[in-house]
């Protein structure tokens, strides 16, 4: 069982992945390419020469070709990782479950939720250009911290929510109150997080559509493996029957 | 029937489990986190990953 989850974790992240991949090269690559030509010339601007335009360059430089050729690379890399831990996690949340279809959608999309959505609401990403070099560390810190919350939230509404179970509530009070204390505990972790103070001074429109591309291909990363994951198990599952 | 039974009396493989885990919070370190520690303060993982990083919403720059 353990074995098996996270054999297809990795099979249904990496297809998950080169989707997004795809998806990101497509359409996340149009507002990345302004937002670069933006930050080159406001550096041009800043020391009056087209050299200055690639001074963060003077350390070392991967061409933009190569950037672009490992997009796809890394999000099927970083695919197969989400996907054979959701699998091994799978494989002890969904156990004793009769329809491993049904609990892999639900559990794929809650990942989603807590590892992806949450923070990203919380600290939506920025194109190239948006973002201090000296709070960096910072930012990281505070959005690793985001992502354990939202899943250590999410693990306690799921224990609380088998509590009840295993209690005798009936289901839909027990929906209503776990559903009820998720708007309040998540609420309440969003405030609490400190808010990213750099300045953002790209244009509205190119941000939004960076935004929300970048929404977009983890959208498709987490919610395709969760699909991709579901139908392996399906597969597998009419295979034992048959 | 007997196969589930047989299957959930397994002890769990630590082994596996632990590579798992392993292996893949080492991917999503080179992937998303790295700025290059590891390559001799070069960010080499950092930009070769540039695009990949800004779209799946890691702290850039």
């Amino acid at each position: 069982m353990i074995t098996d989850s996270v054999r297809r974790g990795l099979a249904a992240g990496l297809v998950a992945g080169l989707l997004a991949g795809a998806f990101a090269l497509l359409v996340g690559e149009v507002p990345l390419r302004e937002a670069i030509a933006l930050e080159e010339q406001s550096h041009a601007a800043a020391h009056g020469s087209a050299e200055a335009a690639h001074d963060h360059g003077d350390a070392f430089t991967v061409s933009r070709t190569a950037q672009q050729v490992l997009l796809p690379v890394g999000t099927a890399l970083l695919g197969a990782a989400c996907g054979g831990l959701l699998g091994l996690v799978f494989a002890f949340v969904a156990r004793r479950s009769r329809d491993r279809w049904r609990s892999a959608l639900a559990f794929g999309t809650a990942s989603w939720a807590a590892v992806a959505l949450f923070p990203g609401l919380k600290y939506p990403s920025n194109p190239p250009g948006v973002g201090d070099p000296s709070t960096v560390e910072a930012r990281t810190t505070w959005f690793f911290v985001a992502i354990g919350g939202s899943v250590a939230l999410a693990l306690l509404l799921w224990a609380a929510s088998r509590w009840l179970r295993g209690r005798g509530t009936a289901d839909v009070p027990r929906q209503m109150l776990v559903g009820a204390a998720a708007v309040l505990v998540y609420g309440a972790l969003f405030f609490a997080l400190p808010a990213n103070t750099d300045p953002v001074e790209v244009p509205a429109d190119l941000l939004w559509d960076f935004r929300l591309a970048s929404m977009g291909t983890q959208a498709i990363l987490w919610l395709g493996l969760a699909v991709a994951f579901g139908w392996l198990w399906h597969r597998a599952g009419n295979q034992e029957a048959v | 029937m007997a196969a589930i039974a047989a299957a959930t009396r397994t002890t769990p493989k630590w082994g596996l489990m632990t590579l798992t885990v392993l292996a893949a919070s080492a991917t999503v370190f080179l992937v998303g986190f790295e700025q290059g520690t590891l390559t001799g303060g070069l960010p080499v993982l950092h930009e070769a990953f540039h695009d990949a990083r800004h779209l799946l919403g890691f702290p850039c720059h």
